[in-house]
C-alpha cells in the first residue's frame, strides 16, 4: 500500500509540477486520488509457425474449514487455478502470446520456434467463456495479482515445460498471499459453474465483476475509517466486491475471509440479485437473530442460500452450513489462532433456531405465524431444505425453479417489495405439484407463508372486507427490543406494525385509519411508505426519514382513533402502508392488549371505501 | 503566469471530479448512523455480524517505550453465554504488563463487559500492534472475536486510505466554495445516514 501511494502520489505530484500550481498534498491525500482504470484482460492467442508447445501448470494454495470445529485449521491445500489469464513476455517485456489456464490448472500456449527469454504470467482475472472477473489490489491501482516463471526456448525445442507456478496462502512464502486472490477468483468461478449446471442456462456467465482485496487490509475502511470493524461486503449498483484481508497487516489471528468461501460467496451472492435478480433492501444492520425489515432479511437470507448450495455442489457434498472464521491454527510452518465468527446449519429446525449441533439456539428461532418472513436465517433455512435433495432430507425442488423465479419475475420491476412471501408465492407457480406437501411441512417449521400476508400484503377496495376476520384487524404491539447493531430500541416490525401494499391509482382524495380500543398505551399511526424507503425507528424523530411519503402521526389523544393521510400530493403508484403502534419506551405491559382497526379510502369521488387484505 | 496557473486549477478539477466520479456513483441510501466518517458512503450489503465482538480502544497512548499505555475492551455477545468467556491479549515481545492479566476469564454482561491491561514497550516510538482475542466452547465450536490496535494507527493502511478520502472531500468542498458555488453534498443529505452492514 505505501509504494501505492507513493506510487499515486507520483502521479498527483507530476500533474501538479507540471502545471505549476502551488498546492501541497500529503502522501494519503494522493493514495485515493486518481484511479487509473484496469487493463483489459489480454485474450489474443498469436499464431507461430513453427512453433514451441509451451506447457504449464498454476495453483494455489488455500486454507481449508473445518465444519466440525468451524474454523480454517491445518496445513493450507492445494488446488487448480481456473480460467485465469496467462501472458507471455519476452525479454523485452513485450506481450508476445496470451492464453487461459484450462479448468484443471494446465497451461498450453504456443511461441515462435526460435531461441528465447520469457517470463510466463498468470493473473489474477479472467475474460473467458466460464468467467469474466478480476480480482484486484485496490480501487486505484486496479492492478491483478501475478504468479511468475522465467522460461527459455531452444530453436531446437518442440515442447518445453514451464516451471509450474503456484499462489502460496502463507504469508512467509509470500507476503501478498496470492493464495487468497486465486482462491476468491476460483469461488466466483464455482458460482457461474454451479449456475451452468443448475439452470437451463448451460452456457451462462455473468457480468464483469470485480473483487478488491489486499492480505491485511480491511476494506471497510475505504468508506468509514479506520477504526470501521473488519467486514466484506457488495456495492450495490457497482458490480464492486470488497473482500476483508484482515487489519492492520494482521492475518493470522483476526477476521479474514479470503478463504471463507462461505462469505466471498454471499458476496457474490448480493451481485447476482443486484444484477440477474432486483434488490429493494434497504440495507441495515443484520445479525442472523433479530427480527428485521423483509427485505433486508430476503436479501440476506437468499446470499446465505447461494453460497450454502454452491459450496455444496462444486466443493463439499455434505456442507449445509454459513460459516465465517478468524485467523487460522495447526499450520506446522506459521503460528496463528482461531476461532469462529459465525456458523449456522440450515438443515436445523426453525422451531428451535439452533445454529448448529450443539450451538446455541440463536439463529432465528421462529414460533410465530409469519415470523420467519422477517428473519435472515429462517429465509436461508427454508430455501436450503427446499432445494436439498429429498435422499438428503429436503423437497428436491429443482435449483432451476429459484432461479426461475429469482431472474424472471422478481427481476421484474412490476414487482415491489420483494420478500420471501412473495418470491415463495411465484415459486409456488412455478414448482411441480408433487413437492407442494414437503415444502407446506418446510414453511410450516420456518413459519414462512406462500403469500405475502404479513407483509406488504396488497389492499384492495371493497365496501367492507368479505372476509369477516378482517371486519376489524387486530393489532397486538410489543415492547421495543433493544439491538445491539444500531445501539438502540426499535420497534418490533413483526407484531408492533402491519404493513400493507396500496396501489394508489392518482387523483387524490384520502387514506383513513379507524382504531377501537385506543388510549395513551394504544395508539396507531399512519404511514405511507414508497419503494426504497428506510423504516423510521420512533427514537429517529427529528431527522429526515427515507421514502416516507405521508403520515399521520398524531397522538391518540388528539386524534382518538382517527388518523388520516391526504393522498393528493403523491403521484400514482404502489406504496407500502404501515399501520404502527407507538412503543417507544413503553412496555410489554402496558402495550397488553389488541388494538383493532380497518383502513378505509376516500376515492376522490364516491362513497367511502374499506381496504382489506388480499391474503 | 496566470495560464500555467489556469492549468494548474483545471488539472485540479478534473482530479476532483474523477474523486467525485468515483464517490458519487450509488444512488441509494440508508438512514439510522452507525458509524459516521464522511459525508458520502455507499449502499453496501454484508456479512452477519460475528456471535462474539469486541471493541478495543486506547484510554492512554504513550509517547515512548518506557511511557504506560492504557488499552480498554468492550465484550458483547449477541448469544447467550453463561459460561466465563477466556480472554487473552496478544502482545508483541517487547512489551511488558504493568497491571491486569494477558490471559482471564470474564462473564459477559447484556451491557457488555469491560477488560483492561496498562503495559510499557508499546507506545508511539514505534509501529506494533496489540490483539484482544475473546472465544469460548460451544458445541465443539470455539467461538471468538478479536480486536487489533496499532501503535501508531496513522501509519496504516486503513487509516492512510480513511485520511485520503477525507482530504479530498474536504478539498473538493473548499475547491468549490472557492470558486463562488456551493458546496454539494455528494449524493444527497441522506448521504449522512448511510450506516454499515455488520
Amino acid at each position: 500500500m505505501r509504494v501505492l501511494g507513493l506510487a499515486i502520489l507520483g502521479l498527483c505530484a507530476l500533474l501538479l509540477n507540471a502545471c505549476g500550481a502551488n498546492l501541497s498534498t500529503s502522501s494519503s491525500s494522493s493514495v485515493a486520488s486518481s484511479s487509473i482504470p484496469e487493463t483489459a484482460v489480454c485474450t489474443t492467442v498469436t499464431s507461430y509457425s513453427p512453433s514451441i508447445t509451451i506447457n504449464g501448470s498454476a495453483t494455489f494454495d488455500f486454507r481449508q474449514v473445518n465444519t466440525n470445529s468451524g474454523v480454517l485449521s491445518g496445513n493450507p491445500v492445494n488446488a487448480p487455478i481456473a480460467y485465469a489469464e496467462v501472458v507471455v513476455l519476452n525479454s523485452a517485456g513485450a506481450v508476445v502470446q496470451c492464453s487461459t489456464v484450462d479448468v484443471a490448472g494446465n497451461i498450453s500456449l504456443q511461441l515462435p520456434k526460435v531461441s528465447g527469454s520469457y517470463v510466463l504470467q498468470v493473473k489474477s482475472r479472467s475474460n473467458s467463456s466460464k468467467l469474466v472477473a478480476s480480482i484486484l489490489k485496490d480501487p486505484t491501482s486496479n492492478l491483478p495479482y501475478i504468479l511468475q516463471a522465467n522460461f527459455s526456448t531452444a530453436s531446437t525445442d518442440t515442447t518445453v515445460t514451464a516451471p509450474a507456478l503456484r499462489a502460496s496462502a502463507r504469508q512467509s512464502e509470500d507476503s501478498e498471499i496470492k493464495g487468497g486472490a486465486f482462491n476468491i477468483l476460483k469461488m466466483l468461478y464455482f458460482a457461474n459453474e454451479y449456475l451452468r449446471q443448475n439452470t437451463s442456462a448451460p452456457s451462462f456467465v455473468a457480468a464483469k465483476i470485480s473483487a478488491y482485496w489486499k492480505a491485511g487490509f480491511n476494506p471497510a475502511s475505504y468508506f468509514y475509517g479506520p477504526s470501521a470493524g473488519g467486514l466484506s461486503f457488495y456495492r450495490t449498483g457497482l458490480h464492486e466486491l470488497y473482500i476483508l484481508g484482515g487489519t492492520n497487516g494482521i492475518v493470522n489471528n483476526t477476521d479474514t475471509d479470503h478463504f471463507d468461501n462461505s462469505v466471498v460467496l454471499h458476496e457474490y451472492g448480493h451481485f447476482l440479485e443486484d444484477v440477474y435478480g432486483k434488490s429493494d433492501s434497504p440495507g441495515g444492520s443484520h445479525n442472523g437473530n433479530f427480527i428485521i425489515d423483509p427485505r433486508l432479511a430476503w436479501s440476506e437470507g437468499w446470499a446465505n442460500y447461494f453460497q450454502a448450495n454452491v459450496i455444496r455442489s462444486q466443493i463439499d457434498a455434505t456442507w449445509k452450513y454459513y460459516i465465517d472464521t478468524s485467523g487460522f491454527r495447526l499450520d506446522t510452518v506459521e503460528s496463528g489462532s482461531a476461532s469462529n465468527y459465525f456458523l449456522v446449519d440450515f438443515t436445523m429446525s426453525g422451531t428451535t433456531g439452533q445454529c448448529y449441533a450443539g450451538g446455541p439456539n440463536s439463529c432465528d428461532a421462529v414460533t410465530l405465524s409469519g415470523e420467519g418472513v422477517f428473519r435472515e436465517m429462517s429465509i436461508s433455512r427454508e430455501m436450503f431444505k427446499t432445494t436439498l435433495s429429498a435422499a438428503s432430507g429436503g423437497v428436491g425442488v429443482p435449483f432451476a425453479n429459484i432461479w426461475q423465479v429469482f431472474s424472471t419475475n422478481f427481476h421484474s420491476n412490476g414487482v415491489v417489495f420483494r420478500n420471501i412471501a412473495s418470491f415463495n408465492q411465484y415459486l409456488s407457480g412455478v414448482m411441480a405439484g408433487g413437492f407442494a406437501a414437503a415444502w407446506q411441512t418446510v414453511l410450516t417449521n420456518e413459519q414462512q407463508s406462500q403469500a405475502p400476508i404479513h407483509y406488504a400484503n396488497p389492499l384492495k377496495r371493497e365496501v367492507s372486507c368479505t372476509n369477516a376476520q378482517l371486519n376489524p384487524i387486530s393489532l397486538s404491539p410489543a415492547a421495543d427490543s433493544y439491538f445491539a447493531n444500531v445501539g438502540n430500541y426499535v420497534s418490533n416490525l413483526y407484531l408492533s406494525n402491519d404493513f400493507y401494499d396500496f396501489n394508489y391509482t392518482g387523483g387524490g382524495g384520502s387514506l383513513q385509519l379507524a382504531y377501537t380500543n385506543g388510549s395513551v398505551n394504544h395508539d396507531l399511526d399512519l404511514i405511507l411508505y414508497t419503494s426504497g424507503y428506510v423504516y423510521f425507528q420512533e427514537y429517529q424523530a427529528g431527522t429526515t426519514p427515507t421514502g416516507l411519503s405521508a403520515q399521520d402521526g398524531r397522538t391518540w389523544a388528539i386524534e382518538q382513533g382517527n388518523e388520516q393521510v391526504n393522498l393528493a400530493p403523491l403521484a400514482p403508484g404502489h406504496y407500502l402502508v404501515a399501520v404502527k403502534a407507538k412503543t417507544l419506551n413503553k412496555s410489554n405491559a402496558q402495550l397488553a392488549g389488541n388494538i383493532s382497526y380497518n383502513i378505509k379510502y376516500q376515492p376522490p369521488t364516491g362513497p367511502l371505501e374499506t381496504l382489506c387484505p388480499t391474503n | 503566469m496566470p495560464n500555467k496557473l489556469n492549468q494548474g486549477l483545471f488539472i485540479i478539477a478534473v482530479l476532483l471530479s474523477l474523486v467525485i466520479v468515483t464517490f458519487d456513483k450509488p444512488s441509494r441510501f440508508k438512514s439510522s448512523p452507525l458509524v459516521s466518517f464522511s459525508d458520502y458512503a455507499p449502499t453496501i450489503t454484508a456479512k452477519p455480524r460475528s456471535f462474539l465482538r469486541v471493541d478495543l480502544k486506547y484510554i492512554q497512548l504513550a509517547q515512548k517505550h518506557d511511557g504506560v499505555s492504557i488499552l480498554r475492551g468492550r465484550i458483547l455477545s449477541q448469544i447467550p453465554i453463561s459460561d466465563p468467556i477466556k480472554v487473552r491479549w496478544n502482545l508483541p515481545e517487547s512489551v511488558h504488563i504493568v497491571s491486569g492479566s494477558q490471559e482471564s476469564e470474564v462473564v459477559i454482561s447484556n451491557a457488555g463487559t469491560e477488560v483492561e491491561i496498562s503495559v510499557t514497550g508499546f507506545s508511539m516510538e514505534d509501529q506494533d500492534n496489540i490483539s484482544l482475542q475473546v472465544s469460548t466452547e460451544m458445541g465443539g465450536v470455539s467461538i471468538g472475536h478479536t480486536a487489533t490496535l496499532a501503535s501508531n494507527p496513522e501509519l496504516t493502511n486503513e487509516f492512510q486510505v480513511s485520511q485520503a478520502r477525507t482530504d479530498l472531500i474536504r478539498a473538493r468542498s473548499e475547491k468549490i466554495r472557492s470558486l463562488g458555488g456551493e458546496s454539494r453534498t455528494p449524493s444527497s443529505t441522506n448521504a449522512k445516514n448511510e450506516n454499515i452492514i455488520f
